[in-house]
């Protein structure tokens, strides 16, 4: 009578070694709590990584005057006009900024209230002059850009939103262009119009919601201005603006002219570099995994040299004992899997009150699912091929 | 003694006969600590920050922005919101500095500069405006050299001298001893009178809060300020930057961190109803309780960690796995042992002393494994100028976490064995 693969003799067997199936179970368990969090983990920085910015920041340059002595305000914006016309003449769209697009600096919100209503939110500001909007390719949704804006006297400063800052403090984007705002640090304005959402200053919270505010933004060190090129190669623009700013006449400065380089702002940096180490870190589970279980397998197999040549005598060949080892991982490892997903999902449930962007979505459990299975399957077939090569005589042997 | 030697001597036998197993043991118990002890590393630099002021230190802090809080709660920004209180304006730090009771005081802020060696073109240089009073109220280490003094600040004009902190020095002059060379900073040139040693692995107190690509700056003496022109990195409420030096320094926006020192319960009570009188929103804080503020790692730093423990219980788990398996395939030897005389502790011992003994040694290399692991996460995440390093606190708390963990991990395979009688190990001769 050859024996037939069923799960009775496997389960009995498990029975029989319940200590260290047991571990196996759990270390499955523990493997697969690991490696789901990783690639939660992994996802969330990837995403940062890789977001979408709204802004077509491969055509950018960045261009930077610093006074190598302090001056007045009134001289800096001076400066800022001269600047300006003289890169206005290369033919590139440009605008001066308080910040570089892809500030490496965390930076605080500024509160936006409407007069005469409760609704308030938090928005990133960017001061900046009217062609803010042809320079960082915005969208206008409703409204006109900066420089299309002809503001009353006396209407404070023209405020761009996006979409999401619009929504979050009008409700409604079509109501927001006219209606006058307040932001706690430059006082009363009005809503010229509302632009697509992008994210301008790194990887915060609520990124989009942002306000651009029209400006002569200077600072008593520096001028910041940005221009677009016609193509991603910005070498020559770097070289004509970098000339241009040199010829402005103001030798008390320093000019800096660089293209802007997602890759090397900080936000990009740290969160490639997560997922580097967490790909390191899900490799050091799978490897310590691994690797115990293909280290037992000489001892799994000598311990069951007596219960194999019984199923070897009985007329099992060697694929049925391949299959029989091979069955009963993928028993110990589903049973592994259950265990880990109630686990995962106790942790997972913590690890969100720390950062609420942990969210565990069934594509991660079906992966982890997946490499669990295929590496419990790899690291059987070895004491499993070993086991095959047992002679059905060897049960005589130790009887 | 001599039986401990001669269990010592069996353990030893038994971890050499099955040398390529041992080996494979080793190894994963020590990858598995060197990618905890790198989570350790990066969740110290960020937190256990006491004992870095003195006790009678306070610093003024106003009322927290309850709005931000929330926005950046959940986030891996989490309490970036409430370093709004740290802010207070200097008509405020004027007012209670004129009450004379602070024993010594400083300012403390941060600003974007242009400036640098003489000997190179400037760029970009970030500044701490600082009082003489920081080095009085901090307990700082000097590298080199050593502080300015109040009467270098009040001498008129002013001793142009700056101080230096480890990891600018490291930046601008490769880490030698820069003490005596000019630098310049916004036109003026000032001497460096010393450099900060940087505690291994740790955010000085004063840091926290300044954004990582300006943690690596100088400490210009605040009587230059008028002179320099800084523009604060942070205010709050955020003010227009075109206000310029002389209308910010004025305004009643919280711009500067504000630390006292008052030694006698009666300076602090005065200090106190003095500082309601000025601004009831503000309140005084002890460096104590600032540093308690501290004592949790940032969130993506706590979740590495617990991820890693994870990584460690699951070598946990394979070490016991392992042991089991090697202790079950010598039950021969064991029942010999067993049936002539040695009793069940005896086994249960020898078996425990193997798990701990693998665990720590394995830890050892774990951590001899981290310091190239750190290196590799200081490069790909350049979080902080402060590199990460092994202290003394994380290579403790490793070893005992891992004791912890040999002992875990060798009580159930010594159980195991040690419970069961000789005639069942006989058996299988």
């Amino acid at each position: 009578m050859r024996p037939s693969l069923d799960i009775a003799p496997i389960l009995r067997s498990m029975r029989h070694h319940k200590g260290a199936f047991s571990l196996l179970v759990l270390e499955v368990a523990l493997g697969f709590v690991m490696m789901t969090h990783t690639l939660v983990s992994m996802r969330y920085y990837h995403r940062l990584h890789v977001q979408p910015m709204g802004m077509p920041d491969d055509v950018l340059v960045v261009a930077r005057r610093r006074f190598l002595h302090p001056r007045d305000v009134a001289v800096a914006q001076a400066n800022q006009r001269a600047d300006l016309a003289a890169l206005a003449r290369l033919g590139a769209p440009v605008a001066a900024f308080d910040t570089a697009p892809l500030p490496d600096a965390a930076a605080f919100p500024v509160r936006f209230t409407r007069p005469g209503a409760a609704r308030e939110t938090l928005a990133w500001t960017v001061r900046a002059t009217p062609g803010v909007t042809a320079t960082m390719g915005l969208r206008i949704i409703a409204g006109a850009g900066l420089d299309a804006h002809q503001a009353p006297a006396g209407a404070g400063a023209p405020v761009l939103l996006t979409a999401s800052a619009a929504e979050s403090l009008f409700g409604t984007i079509d109501h927001a262009v006219g209606q006058e705002v307040n932001g706690a640090s430059f006082g009363r304005g009005r809503v010229a119009g509302v632009v697509a959402d992008f994210w301008f200053r790194g990887w915060v919270p609520a990124a989009t919601s942002i306000a651009v505010v029209g400006a002569e933004p200077v600072t008593e060190h520096e001028i910041i201005y940005v221009l677009r090129a016609p193509g991603t190669d910005r070498a020559p623009l770097i070289q004509a603006a970098s000339a241009a700013l040199t010829a402005a006449g103001d030798s008390d400065s320093t000019i800096g002219v660089n293209a802007l380089d997602r890759r090397a702002a900080r936000f990009s940096l740290l969160s490639g570099g997560a997922v580097v180490i967490l790909v390191w870190t899900g490799f050091l589970v799978i490897a310590v995994a691994l690797s115990g279980s293909l280290a037992l397998a000489s001892f799994s197999v000598a311990e069951r040299t007596r219960q194999i040549g019984v199923r070897r005598a009985l007329g099992a060949d060697r694929g049925q004992i391949v299959s029989y080892f091979l069955l009963e991982n993928l028993i110990l490892t589903t049973f592994g899997l259950g265990l880990g997903l109630v686990l995962t999902i106790g942790l997972n449930a913590t690890l969100r009150r720390i950062m609420a962007d942990l969210q565990l979505t069934s594509d991660e459990v079906l992966v982890s699912m997946l490499i669990f299975i295929v590496t419990g399957l790899l690291s059987a077939l070895v004491p499993a091929r070993r086991a095959a090569l047992i002679p059905p005589w060897a049960a005589t042997r130790t009887l | 003694m001599t039986d401990v030697l001669y269990t010592l001597r069996l353990v030893g036998k038994s971890l050499r006969r099955d040398r390529w197993f041992t080996a494979v043991m080793l190894l994963s118990q020590a990858l598995s600590v060197s990618i905890f002890v790198t989570a350790l590393a990066t969740a110290q630099r960020y937190s256990n920050v006491t004992g870095q002021a003195r006790s009678d230190v306070y610093r003024i802090e106003g009322d927290r922005s309850l709005a931000l809080t929330n926005f950046f709660r959940g986030t891996q920004f989490e309490g970036f919101g409430e370093f709004t209180a740290n802010f207070v304006s200097l008509p405020t730090v004027r007012a209670m500095d004129a009450t004379g009771l602070p024993t010594a005081s400083t300012v403390g802020f941060v600003s974007v500069m242009t400036g640098g060696p003489v000997e190179r073109p400037p760029g970009r240089l970030p500044v701490r405006f600082v009082g003489a009073g920081h080095f009085e109220l901090f307990n700082v280490d000097f590298r080199y050299g050593g502080p300015f003094t109040g009467a270098d600040e009040r001498a008129a004009p002013p001793v142009p001298v700056v101080v230096l902190s480890d990891a600018l020095n490291r930046q601008l002059y490769g880490g030698a001893d820069s003490v005596g060379r000019t630098i310049r900073i916004a036109g003026h040139d000032f001497r460096i009178a010393g450099v900060m040693r940087q505690r291994s692995g740790k955010l000085h107190l004063w840091d926290f809060g300044v954004s990582p690509e300006n943690t690596a700056n100088l400490m210009v003496p605040f009587a230059f300020a008028d002179e320099l022109r800084p523009l604060p990195a942070y205010t709050w409420p955020p003010t227009l930057p075109e206000l310029g030096w002389r209308a910010i320094a004025a305004a009643p926006t919280g711009m500067t961190e504000y630390w006292v020192r008052l030694p006698s319960p009666d300076a602090r009570a005065r200090f106190a109803t003095a500082l309601s009188a000025v601004d009831p929103r503000m309140r005084l804080v002890s460096a104590d309780m600032i540093a308690a503020r501290f004592s949790k790692a940032p969130a993506p730093y706590r979740v590495f960690v617990i991820l890693t423990l994870v990584v460690l219980e699951v070598s946990v788990i394979n070490l016991m796995r392992m042991l089991l398996a090697k202790a079950t395939s010598r039950a021969a030897e064991i029942g010999i042992h067993r049936a002539l005389g040695a009793p069940r502790n005896a086994i249960f011992f020898r078996q425990m002393i193997e798990g701990v003994l693998v665990s720590m040694v394995g830890s050892v290399l774990g951590l001899a494994l981290a310091f190239p692991t750190i290196t590799m996460f200081d490069r790909l995440i350049p979080d902080s100028p402060v590199p990460l390093a092994i202290t003394p606190t994380v290579a403790a708390s490793t070893l005992l976490v891992c004791l912890l963990a040999g002992l875990v991990s060798g009580i159930y395979p010594a159980w195991r064995v040690a419970s069961v009688a000789p005639t069942r190990y006989l058996g299988k001769i």
